[in-house]
């Protein structure tokens, strides 16, 4: 069977560059985000002109030509606003036969109480879309290496320092104006624009100097592919003392498992026999003197507040078998940038806003597509104004201001969840599972929730 | 010399100027909130309404206009005031229509020999060039004192942008639309202005008659590899390049009226410089009870975006003041075919989201384009497409 990823092709995929060369925006980091602003900024004729260097540590993926049978074990969960990004984009014709739609989700915690958002509540056929983040990448790669795109590609190339301009005009006098990036090469290159898309231990961040607010405590997750009794079509995301354990639908019928925990515990799964770890899933999705839930304020008030069939408990399907290359850890730190921008510097995705994977469905890359639509549109604006699309003035207006307010709600909101789910004794045991009551019993409250999961803030 | 604020009330209507001033106390002192105020108890504020609705265009809330029925008498009552004619200022009077640098006295000395050069006098003002002086050179500072210029900037190039495009058959969804047209950017000050206009393909003459601001906008273009080529900058008035027979595919002149000693010398000269088939756009402050409410107690007094002084309300010129005075200094002073005003907008300030946008009100800040026919026979230059 051939294993997904040896069906996506890497290969070295580097444009030539004369030694000192000037671009206009250099991106670092060919990562989901990165490549769908590279992806944007070709996509608009304003834009299209500009001189845009693409770079990241690893060659560039290419879509194989059969979807492989099961996810490459990173998937994301990509919400609606994601997908008419990706349309408008001309890549989600390659992907929608490997995206897996559901439309529904269901959030529990280790005690009573439960909610369930039915995408049917606010009039959509579909919730939301897994897919491997592998694939998406190579979709836009792809697109990126099409005839038509102005886009110069650097894979594998790696910044190792940046001179960033000083944040003075009359300083910018003296000492130049643009950022000089080094490669690892030996060679360097100026940008008008220099954009961090490298992650959530992004170098550009580092070397802007701007400082992140979020907990040091590294958070780990396990991922897998599984097989289950019965093929799951709801998001199931359970809330265990030790974080969430998440199983999605993925396509043909199998399930994807983020599993977040101490890393200690990641690892102790990890070693397990793939067997063992199924029944660990199984057992960590059904297990508990609590399960399965009871709707404690439905019974209360009978039929009153609850609405029929979409607030019933969905029971998790059995797992019955670790597939693919078994189970991987990744290692997550919530981490939120104190800024986004400074002169000739943006940083969009992970690198200005990492959560842990607490949250109605991880937000991460949503945000991030977000980002990249929000910095995209900023810079054709400022070309069509005549405007410098290093500067920080309009960087901040029209990038940073605007995207800074959905992040921090994203991130608080699952802030908020880690704070009600990890501690495991006291009041808050007893008002969480409560709480997730009224939510699935209040229709409007759900529907406001569920609008959030959906669409972002 | 400014009306006092109770002759201003007494105009307005004073329940509705009492209620601006109460919630302009009661909130965060703002623009906007005087914005806000329903313009029809304003019955001094100037709107060009009426006519038909949007471009196609980026820009939102664009007026194409037919040249207006206005009063071909500068100042007359409907108006809602006299546009102070004023005598040029003594030759000695170089310095700013708008700029900042220190007060350097090569500055006035360069600038005296300017104006006696022009031969047709200065429109320069020397107290208004003073105070303008006085600001310090941080012309490319966002936060600095010329902040409200860089929030502004975007706002007044989508403005030209789509007056440009419009009058010389440029696709504005294209990147670099202006490219091959010769523009003069009269009172660049920093160059602010100016390098927006190169960046969108055209080649840029900035003059100001202050040298702080042109060797700042010089020093500022020549970190620029890619625009330097396109930004001429000099120490010149308009009236020096009439005299000297200079011509231009357009002549822009951005928040520089309000500041000039006499506007119908102004407005002569900027139409002088405009090639047949081109134009001039002006953009500038109205004269109305908001905009002396907005521009001169806010901006100045309470927010002191801009230092006390830098306006004085009395000098601002209505839209339709404005358009008179492009038809008459022309038709008059022999230089062809009247300007005719073209495309109007305002420009509104959002105290919420610190934006500029284009729109309808033209009670405060507003933008005009202002069209030279193509008169005998000569079209307009459009250089090496
Ligand atoms: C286990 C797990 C599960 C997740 N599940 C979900 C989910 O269900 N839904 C969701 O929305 N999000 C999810 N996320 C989050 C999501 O994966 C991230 O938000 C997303 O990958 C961020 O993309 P990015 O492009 O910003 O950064 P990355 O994907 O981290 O890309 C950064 C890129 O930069 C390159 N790079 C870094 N430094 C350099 C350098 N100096 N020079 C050159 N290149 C460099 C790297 O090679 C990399 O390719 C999950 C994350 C994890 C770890």
């Amino acid at each position: 069977m051939a294993a997904a990823a040896a069906a996506l092709c890497r290969r070295a995929y580097t444009t030539s560059m004369p030694p000192s060369a000037h671009v206009d925006v250099a991106i670092v980091g060919g990562g989901m985000v990165g490549s769908a602003l590279a992806a944007a900024l070709n996509a608009n004729p304003l834009t299209r002109q500009l001189r845009i260097l693409l770079l990241d540590r690893q060659p560039p993926l290419a879509l194989p030509r059969q979807v492989p049978e099961w996810d490459d074990l990173c998937v994301s969960t990509l919400t609606a606003p994601t997908v008419d990004i990706l349309r408008e984009l001309g890549v989600w014709r390659s992907l929608s036969v490997a995206a897996a739609p559901f439309c529904d989700m269901q959030v529990w915690g280790a005690d009573d109480g439960y909610v369930r958002f039915d995408a049917t509540a606010v009039g959509q056929a579909v919730m939301g879309h897994v897919l491997e983040d592998s694939l998406l990448k190579a979709a836009l790669h792809d697109q990126l290496r099409a005839r038509g795109s102005t886009v110069q590609l650097m894979m594998p190339a790696t910044a190792v320092a940046a001179d960033l301009p000083p944040y003075s005009p009359a300083a910018q006098l003296e000492g130049g104006s643009f950022v000089r990036l080094q490669l690892d090469d030996g060679s360097s290159l100026t940008t008008r624009l220099l954009v961090g898309a490298d992650g959530c231990s992004s170098q550009v961040r580092q070397w802007s100097q701007f400082r992140c607010s979020g907990s040091e405590r590294e958070q780990a997750s396990l991922v897998a592919t599984v097989a289950t009794s019965w093929p799951n079509q709801t998001a199931l995301q359970r809330f265990l003392p030790t974080g969430p354990l998440a199983l999605l639908p993925a396509r043909g019928g199998f399930s994807s498992v983020v599993w977040s925990c101490p890393s200690q515990m990641a690892a102790q799964l990890q070693a397990l026999p793939r067997h063992e770890l199924a029944a660990a899933i199984t057992s960590a999705l059904t297990s508990g003197t609590h399960y399965p839930p009871k709707p404690r304020l439905g019974e209360l008030l009978g039929g009153i507040l609850a609405s029929a069939r979409s607030t019933r408990f969905v029971a998790p399907p059995t797992v019955t078998a670790v597939v693919g290359h078994g189970p991987r850890t990744f290692l997550q730190t919530a981490q939120h940038a104190g800024r986004y921008v400074r002169p000739r510097v943006a940083l969009v995705g992970d690198a200005a806003h990492s959560g842990h994977p607490f949250g109605l469905a991880s937000q991460g890359v949503n945000l991030g597509f977000g980002d990249a639509k929000v910095l995209a549109a900023a810079i054709a604006d400022a070309v069509a104004t005549g405007q410098d699309i290093g500067s920080a003035a309009m960087l901040e207006r029209q990038y940073e201001r605007p995207r800074r307010q959905p992040c921090s709600a994203m991130l608080s909101a699952a802030d908020a969840l880690r704070a009600i789910y990890m501690p495991q004794e006291g009041p808050v045991a007893g008002l969480r599972s409560l709480g997730l009551d009224i939510v699935n019993n209040t229709p409007l409250l759900k529907q406001a929730l569920l609008r959030i999961a959906m669409h972002g803030l | 010399m400014r009306k006092p604020l109770s002759e201003l009330l007494a105009t307005a209507g004073r329940a509705a100027a009492s209620q601006a001033l109460h919630s302009w106390l009661i909130s965060q002192p703002s623009v906007a909130c005087l914005s806000s105020l329903s313009r029809s108890s304003w019955a001094a504020s100037a709107d060009f309404s009426g006519t038909a609705g949007s471009t196609p265009l980026d820009v939102p809330v664009l007026k194409q206009q037919q040249p207006v029925p206005v009063p071909r008498t500068v100042g007359g009552a409907a108006a809602g005031g006299v546009l102070r004619q004023q005598a040029p200022a003594p030759a000695a009077g170089g310095a700013a229509a708008r700029g900042a640098a220190s007060p350097s006295p090569a500055a006035a000395a360069a600038a005296a020999p300017a104006a006696a050069a022009g031969g047709h006098g200065s429109t320069v003002n020397q107290q208004e060039a003073a105070k303008f002086a006085a600001l310090a050179g941080e012309w490319w500072d966002p936060a600095g004192p010329f902040a409200p210029l860089h929030a502004m900037n975007p706002v007044r190039c989508r403005f030209l942008r789509t007056a440009l495009c419009s009058a010389f058959g440029r696709d504005p969804t294209q990147p670099g639309p202006l490219a091959g047209l010769s523009l003069l950017d009269v009172g660049c000050g920093g160059g602010l202005l100016a390098e927006s206009l190169a960046r969108m393909g055209a080649h840029v003459t900035g003059i100001d008659v202050n040298q702080g601001g042109i060797a700042t906008a010089t020093a500022h273009a020549a970190l620029d590899p890619d625009l330097h080529a396109r930004l001429t900058y000099r120490t010149a008035s308009a009236e020096q390049l009439v005299a000297a027979g200079e011509c231009f595919d357009a002549v822009v002149a951005s928040e520089v009226v309000e500041h000039v000693a006499s506007i119908p010398a102004f407005c002569s000269a900027l139409a002088a410089l405009a090639r047949p088939g081109g134009g001039v756009a002006i953009s500038t402050l109205n004269r109305t009870p908001r905009s002396y409410l907005a521009a001169v107690l806010v901006a100045e007094h309470v927010l002191r975006w801009v230092p006390p002084g830098t306006h004085d309300w009395q000098r601002f010129v209505t839209p339709e003041e404005l358009a008179a005075q492009m038809e008459e200094s022309t038709s008059g002073g022999g230089g062809g075919a009247p300007l005719r005003l073209q495309l109007l907008s305002g420009m509104q300030y959002n105290p919420v989201t610190g934006a500029w946008s284009l729109g309808r009100d033209t009670a405060i800040n507003y933008i005009a384009w202002f069209g030279k026919p193509p008169g005998g026979g000569a079209s307009p230059r459009v250089a090496h497409g």
